[in-house]
């Protein structure tokens, strides 16, 4: 196989497949959207041609089999139901394992038999082939009242001969009528393979580099169809992603204007304009030393400034992804995930066109359907339960996306029961992650926050959901890893809101740089709220560790940095010192010395271990150690 | 010189002035006691130094606060400064050895307003303060004070544990590893001749040494060299205890 | 005898050097005030990203009128050492002169007569006192011209926070802090006016 199509074929593959699930559980609540179901059955086309191209042979059976549904679907000659959909889901899992296949350089393996089979079944209009079948009826025009009147449709000729769609309720007297609308719309599969042919030039599908320029506008003849066609053509356009095909509408070009680049050439970019920053630091810093000033000399420097902060803007946004990539799976996994628990789940997706870092993307994903799972199966009762509470029956799960100046938050909310901090605290004994003595100091916010110690799960049994490997704590550690945090909010019997808060991008971290007596230390400015000067009146001890005074109402932890890096309190009466604000408490410094965008080197020591998220390279040329506000708070409070 | 400030609670603070630029006379330490918006100077020093030590003070006290001083005894680079400050304030209380009252007279200031201190030493107040008067004759005036302040448990110690250091010195020996003795070995070279040369009883010293170690002494502060602080209190008395000085000693090891 | 005229000099003098004492302290409490605000706002724009970045040149001006202004304490400083010492100088010259008149009364008439160089010592020490004073108002008006300058970099600094305020409450919504800090930064500065004026006008009164 030649590697490069190859490459491209996996990719744009991959795209059209989760298109397309999307567009089935679309489907789903809406049985009767051709311009859907036509979308559907053109990326199974599109697959089949691209796998024929590359020989793979079972990937190109299993694509008609599906396609071969679909098309009778869209004929009317049998009905969308849930199942078909279902069966369909099913068989994307089996194209996405030949995918994968594909990509390690083997040809797939057919798929699994069984489904196949039922495939088949669907496809010939038996659909009392699978027991399931039989207890779900469906039908195509009302779905919504489908258990009380079934209806069937079927295409045959018409009293005049000509073709005809006609549906039936199924169980009363056969009710003969003609299909509302769509007589006008109804073509031929021949008709529609030359559609395609023409569209793309005959067995040129997308993806495969057809010979032929597209086609002009579709005839006329063809109806509704042309907007079909550009729904097919939709996944690329709409995600705004790098689609790397070209697609031409009605003349409308988009040519060259997106293109596919290795991420890791961006990761390579990234890097450098990250050696950029460190040496424009520098420069900044030696100016500043220069016991002359040189106009000419600082006028080159403050430009140079600006345009490595554009150029890091720049190589930053490239890097960019909207949230819509994020949250793409989580349809399917709440479908999937409340079915099989009998609840009944509404998700609502806010925020798609969030953007934000690819790497924060890539690496958020397991752990968002950690929590999704998470709050379908602990968080979301039973339909009977919410009734007894007097909850709509159908419950509302929430993944949204916000941008908050240089921060992106993603919460999780459901409409459930609530965590009640005593039973997790309780729980949390019982399995031995916390000591009683431990326990009766914990503050109810600390009680919530024992759900991300490792080993520790709310239910006593392990479910097959969300209890899977990646507990609570490992998503903890990968927002952590990412420079973000995480944040409980929940209420009894209204529900929890789970918020994950993470840098816009990894590229820059600003930090204000600190001394600590002879010491330079970095904190990264996303946690600070304030600096202040440390009044002693202020400064209490409250059961047995130091607090200060904020304001009128608030009192935080005195955290004494001296006291933890270098094992000597900071006297406050007799040498320099100045409080940041942290939302975890004050720390306390020598001196805070100024702010800078730095680059953060990883150190190479045990992360946990150590106070520090990293090092970076000073203006002066310096190694400087950026701490980690949140774990050094934390340790001081477990002292 | 530079001012620091070395304890601070609530409104009671002690300050050292110290490392003077006048490098023709001896360099020496003056302490200064705040309490409040009062202020009392420890031998507040020589004539020649007087601008130097009001300008260090200034950048850290009012000079109107100065309201006592303590001179310890009767040398130059303790006293010879008292008419300046007394014609900058002739309403300052000047707590001086009965024994040496009349001499110190002479550096100018005929009109002072002198405590003449008995040989038993004794307590005296200061803006509410008890502080005490530690006698420390022979060590090396015949009738010579130290001054002890029981709340800061600062011991102003004059001449004992005076070191002579070089120009730009810190004014505490280096504290930041208080368990390892290797700083305070280090410090005590530039003060052993010192000790053995100008304290001339080996009676008086043990005499000191005994009833000083009983007291409760965070900051011991002498009037040229560094502070001890810390375990640093502690070897130094022991080290004080066991070395030979005065007449018939002060040539070993020299 | 020390005269009236001299204890009222020695007891300005005094004041003088309280109010210097004062100054220094203030004016060093306050510039670290400043800069910590500054550095407040910088940490602001920071962590507010794009949102703040017109406010970010502010923020930066902040810091430098700080720096400005330590450079102006530092240049005032530099005189108020000399300036102080004419003063003692005088003190000195003063007790000298006030010894050698409390000798020469204790002199009778004829002796005094014959120590001819005890009055040209004393004439010495007052053409000494008075080049004393002439350098010392010297001095006093170069000082004053360097607190000058200091308000000069105050009024800079200031016309830069009040367009931070400004540009703080253009951009109102999400910047209660910026304008929090705004308004900080303004006081602070007021407060440096205010010490300055003070000082000012002692050193001028000290003059006259």
């Amino acid at each position: 196989m030649d590697n490069d199509i190859l490459q491209e074929f996996l990719a744009e593959s991959r795209e059209m497949l989760s298109q397309a699930q999307a567009d089935l559980l679309g489907l789903e609540n809406d049985p009767e959207n051709a311009e859907i179901l036509g979308s559907i059955f053109r990326a199974f086309h599109t697959l089949k041609g691209g796998a024929g191209f590359l020989d793979a042979q079972s990937l190109v059976e299993w694509c008609h089999g599906l396609e071969d549904l679909l098309d009778k679907a869209r004929h009317g000659e049998i009905p969308v139901t849930s199942q078909m959909v279902d069966v369909i889901l099913r068989g994307t899992d089996i194209i996405e394992s030949m995918l994968d296949a594909m990509a390690t350089g083997e040809y797939p393996e057919p798929g699994p038999v069984e489904l196949r089979d039922m495939i088949h079944a669907l496809a010939s209009g038996t659909p009392g082939a699978t027991a399931e079948s039989a207890v779900e009826p469906a039908a195509a025009q009302e779905p919504q009242t489908a258990s009380e009147n079934s209806l069937w449709v079927s295409r045959r000729p018409t009293e005049q001969g000509t073709e005809g769609v006609f549906v039936e309720q199924r169980g009363a007297a056969p009710a003969e009528a003609p299909a509302a609308g769509s007589g006008g719309d109804e073509i031929t599969q021949d008709e529609f393979e030359r559609y395609l042919d023409q569209m793309y030039g005959a067995g040129g599908a997308p993806g495969m580099g057809g010979p032929e320029a597209p086609a002009a506008a579709p005839p006329a003849a063809l109806g509704k169809e042309p907007e079909a066609g550009s729904a097919a053509a939709a996944p690329a356009l709409k995600t705004g992603r790098p689609g790397g095909q070209t697609q031409a509408m009605g003349g409308e070009s988009r040519e060259e204007s997106t293109i596919r680049v290795d991420s890791s050439r961006l990761d390579a970019v990234m890097n450098q304009v990250g050696e950029l920053v460190l040496l424009r630091n520098r420069l900044n810093a030696a100016l500043a030393n220069l016991n002359q000033e040189d106009e000419n000399l600082t006028r080159i420097a403050r430009e140079a400034d600006l345009a490595v902060n554009d150029l890091q803007g720049t190589v930053m946004r490239l890097r960019m992804q909207p949230c819509k990539r994020l949250f793409q799976a989580l349809p399917r996994v709440v479908r999937d995930t409340s079915r099989s628990l009998g609840k009944n789940v509404q998700l609502e997706l806010e925020g798609e066109d969030v953007e934000i870092d690819k790497t924060v993307v890539d690496a958020l994903s397991p752990p968002l359907i950690h929590l999704v799972r998470n709050a379908l199966d602990h968080g979301i009762e039973s339909p009977a339960e919410r009734q007894k509470f007097g909850k709509p029956e159908k419950a509302v799960l929430r993944v949204a996306a916000v941008h908050l100046g240089d921060k992106v938050q993603i919460q999780v909310s459901d409409d459930g029961r609530g965590m009640n901090p005593q039973a997790i605290l309780k729980s949390a004994i019982a399995k031995g992650v916390v000591s009683a003595e431990e326990g009766a100091r914990l503050s109810e916010r600390d009680m919530l926050d024992l759900i991300f110690l490792p080993g520790f799960s709310t239910k006593e049994a392990v479910t097959d959901m969300s209890g899977r490997g990646v507990g609570m704590d490992v998503v903890r550690e990968t927002v952590r890893g990412l420079r973000g945090r995480i944040d409980v909010q929940t209420r009894l019997n209204q529900g929890t809101t789970i918020v994950l808060e993470l840098p816009l991008t990894l590229a820059v971290l600003p930090v204000l740089y600190f001394r600590l007596r002879r010491e330079t230390y970095a904190l990264p400015v996303a946690a600070i709220e304030n600096l202040i000067e440390i009044d002693t009146p202020c400064l209490h001890t409250i059961s047995g560790k130091p607090m200060y005074q904020v304001g009128r109402d608030r009192v935080v932890p005195y955290v004494d940095l001296g006291h933890v890096l270098q094992s000597s309190p900071i006297s406050t009466a007799h040498e320099a010192s100045e409080g940041i604000l942290t939302e975890h408490g004050l720390l306390v410094v020598s001196e805070a010395l100024g702010t800078e965008d730095s680059v953060v080197k990883p150190l190479d020591i045990g992360m946990e271990k150590t106070w520090y998220q990293g090092a970076t390279i000073s203006g002066g040329g310096d190694v400087v150690l950026i701490l980690d506000g949140t774990s050094v708070s934390r340790a001081q409070r477990r002292v | 010189m530079k001012g620091q400030r070395f304890y601070s609670q609530g409104e009671h603070h002690w300050f050292v002035l110290f490392d003077q630029g006048e490098q023709r006379v001896i360099d020496a330490n003056v302490y200064a006691l705040a309490v409040g918006d009062q202020t009392m100077l420890m031998d507040p020093g020589g004539a020649e130094v007087f601008n130097q030590v009001f300008g260090a003070l200034m950048g850290v006290l009012p000079p109107g606060s100065v309201k006592a001083a303590l001179v310890s005894h009767q040398d130059p680079d303790i006293a010879s400064s008292l008419p300046l400050w007394n014609a900058c304030n002739p309403r300052i209380l000047w707590h001086v050895p009965k024994l040496w009252a009349g001499f110190i007279r002479h550096y100018g200031a005929l009109e002072a307003y002198f405590h003449e201190i008995p040989d038993e030493g004794g307590d005296i107040d200061f803006a509410g303060r008890r502080l005490t008067l530690v006698p420390a004759h022979y060590l090396h005036s015949p009738a010579n004070f130290h001054l002890y302040d029981p709340a800061a448990k600062v011991y102003f110690s004059g001449d004992v544990g005076a070191a002579l250091l070089p120009p730009g010195h810190d004014a505490f020996i280096d504290r930041r590893d208080d368990d390892s003795p290797r700083a305070f070995d280090a410090h005590i070279q530039h003060a052993e001749y010192f000790h053995r040369r100008w304290m001339p009883s080996m009676e008086a010293k043990r005499d000191w040494c005994e009833r000083v170690s009983k007291l409760d002494i965070d900051f011991l502060c002498p009037q040229h060299g560094a502070i001890y602080t810390g375990k640093n209190v502690e070897r130094f008395i022991d080290w004080f205890a066991d070395l030979p000085v005065g007449f018939g000693n002060w040539q070993q090891g020299h | 005898m020390t005269t009236e005229k001299e204890k009222r000099a020695r007891q300005d003098f005094i004041d003088m050097a309280d109010a210097t004492c004062q100054f220094q302290l203030e004016i060093k409490r306050r510039l670290r005030e400043i800069d910590r605000k500054a550095l407040n706002a910088q940490v602001l724009v920071k962590r507010h990203g794009k949102d703040l970045s017109g406010y970010g040149v502010v923020a930066q001006s902040f810091r430098e009128g700080a720096g400005a202004m330590q450079a102006a304490v530092d240049a005032v400083q530099e005189i108020i050492a000399p300036f102080m010492t004419g003063r003692l100088d005088d003190l000195r010259a003063a007790l000298q002169l006030e010894t050698l008149e409390r000798v020469q009364d204790g002199m009778q008439s004829e002796v005094a007569g014959r120590c001819g160089g005890l009055e040209s010592y004393r004439n010495r020490l007052e053409e000494e006192r008075d080049i004393n004073e002439r350098q010392y108002r010297e001095i006093g008006s170069s000082l004053l011209k360097a607190l000058e300058r200091f308000e000069e970099v105050v009024t800079e600094l200031d016309y830069v926070v009040v367009n931070g305020r400004i540009e703080a409450a253009l951009k109102s919504g999400s910047t209660a802090p910026l304008a929090q800090v705004s308004m900080d930064m303004h006081r602070a500065v007021s407060s440096v006016r205010e010490v300055l004026r003070g000082y000012r006008e002692q050193i001028e009164g000290s003059l006259r």
